[in-house]
């Protein structure tokens, strides 16, 4: 089932006309880019994830702190 | 179309009118019919209505959500969100349509001279109907869509054209009609009017305007669609929650999981989105250009080459020379006085234009003073892009397009200098209408 998605932009991209580079590129082989995903990344999955952890092993965790 | 732009920058952001429009949309906005088109503020709209029964449920007496206060702010910082997104959208829109206002506005101001039996009488031209007979004189603006009646004149017609040379209309015959908004050079004519008012070809192009449905540009279906699959993550994040709460004996208020729902989900982009679409074009209708959506003006910043067959309606359709740039070391007034002499003989637009600019700037060694005798004129040719004077058979000065001069000049054994390619190299568009002056000694 997941890779329906993938498959589907793939479709996608490869219908897509090519364009020159240009000025108005975005230019994807920057420290800029790289660090932009990666926070994008690191966010997403942070704000997925921690709601649920907060209720289980992170409360856990601070109540065996607490006694 | 000074006085329009004039007229668009003085209008205030928060214009008392506009606001009051804008908050009236705000609320009328907040209709499913207009919010399930931004599916990020819509699920936001789902959990303003949640908390509103909520609220509702507290005062019918139920215990477990926490107190009716907490509930009820929650409810209220949600609708105010809400009204907030929405303000934000019909701010730029409503401003867009005052711009067409506006424009509508300066045409209407335009005066106009009606001839009646007891004399001319100016009224406005909002106030002409169709068959009234106005009067129109060299310098004058034409007040509405008509026929000439008596005359004859030359009008510059570019402004809704294209032409850049003025055309003569003239009683009778085919060529009788004029349009508002357009220029008498020459002359003065008698116009019948032949639309109704709100009819013109102006009109038109105003409800053009204003008619501009919004379509979404191609990057803002895009990023539509990136927040809407945001939302959905996030409508799972908070529904698992659920469970897990349940199983940790954790109990979690309704307003708890609303609240960081709309914490995760990207409210402020998606809220903001067609405000940001709305806004660009404003600012491209501040720079006199009038674009009917948001993806024009997408469209519009990736353009790279602008082709125009339209010169007369964007320039004045004349290459004209602005600056003279001596080569180091060489004399300026020198050189200007060798620039003229070579363009004397240019029929061409650059040519006088050359002349004229010399004559303004003042320079003290005007050929006019210097006698020359056995001057042979040469002309502007299109094959040789070059025109020019020889001097007795001694000097030859020649000016003309920078590679032809470049050409000439190397073929002759001189240098050409470096300087010089690089002032040209300074105006990259306009590379082919620089023209070079040089000055060959033999």
């Amino acid at each position: 089932m997941p890779i329906i998605g993938p498959v589907a932009i793939a479709g996608i991209l490869a219908r897509k006309k090519y364009i020159p580079e240009s000025a108005g590129t975005l230019r994807t082989d920057t420290a800029t880019f790289g660090f932009m995903t990666y926070a994008v990344i690191m966010i997403l999955a942070a704000l997925a994830f921690f709601p649920a952890l907060a209720l289980g092993p992170l409360a856990e965790f601070f109540r065996y702190i607490i006694n | 179309m000074s006085s329009v732009r004039k007229e668009v920058q003085a209008m205030k952001l928060f214009d008392k009118k506009l606001v009051s429009e804008a908050l009236k949309q705000s609320v009328v906005k907040l209709h499913p019919k207009f919010m399930v088109k931004n599916p990020v503020m819509f699920t936001v709209e789902i959990g303003t209505l949640v908390m509103l029964f909520v609220c509702i449920w507290i005062l019918a007496g139920e215990q477990s959500q926490g107190s009716f206060t907490y509930n009820l702010i929650i409810f209220l910082v949600l609708l105010l969100t809400l009204l907030f997104a929405n303000f934000a959208e019909a701010v730029a829109e409503a401003r867009g349509k005052a711009q067409a206002e506006s424009l509508r506005k300066t045409r209407e101001e335009t005066p106009a001279k009606l001839f009646q039996s007891g004399g001319i009488k100016i009224i406005s031209s909002a106030q002409l109907k169709k068959g009234d007979v106005f009067v129109c004189e060299a310098g004058g603006i034409i007040a509405l869509d008509g026929e000439i009646i008596e005359g004859i004149a030359t009008i510059d017609e570019s402004a809704i054209t294209g032409e850049s040379a003025p055309v003569i209309r003239e009683a009778g015959g085919d060529k009788s009609s004029v349009t508002g908004g357009t220029k008498v050079l020459s002359d003065k004519i008698k116009v019948q009017v032949t639309v109704e008012p709100g009819e013109s070809f102006l009109d038109k192009m105003i409800s053009l305007v204003e008619g501009a449905s919004r379509q979404k540009t191609p990057n803002e279906i895009a990023l539509t669609i990136l927040l809407a699959a945001f939302t959905l993550v996030f409508i799972i994040v908070c529904v698992t929650l659920k469970p897990f709460a349940d199983y940790a004996n954790t109990p979690i208020t309704i307003a708890a999981y609303i609240s960081l729902f709309v914490c995760l989900i990207p409210t402020t982009i998606g809220g903001l989105l067609s405000a940001i679409g709305i806004a660009g074009m404003d600012r491209a209708l501040r720079a006199n250009v009038i674009t009917k959506s948001g993806k024009a003006v997408e469209t519009a910043g990736d353009i790279d080459v602008l082709l125009l067959d339209k010169t007369g309606t964007i320039t004045i359709g004349n290459r004209k020379a602005t600056h003279f740039f001596p080569v180091a070391g060489y004399d300026s007034d020198k050189f200007i006085a060798n620039c003229v002499l070579s363009s004397l003989s240019d029929e061409t637009p650059e040519g006088k234009s050359i002349v004229e600019l010399a004559k303004q700037s003042g320079s003290k060694s005007h050929p006019a003073d210097t006698l020359i005798k056995d001057a042979r004129f040469i002309k502007f040719a299109a094959e040789t892009r070059t025109s020019g004077v020889d001097i007795a058979n001694v000097i030859r000065i020649r000016k003309g397009a920078f590679d032809a001069i470049k050409n000439i000049s190397q073929k002759a054994g001189f240098v050409f200098p470096d300087e010089t390619e690089k002032n040209v190299k300074k105006f990259p568009v306009m590379e082919e209408h620089l023209w070079w002056c040089l000055k060959t000694i033999r």
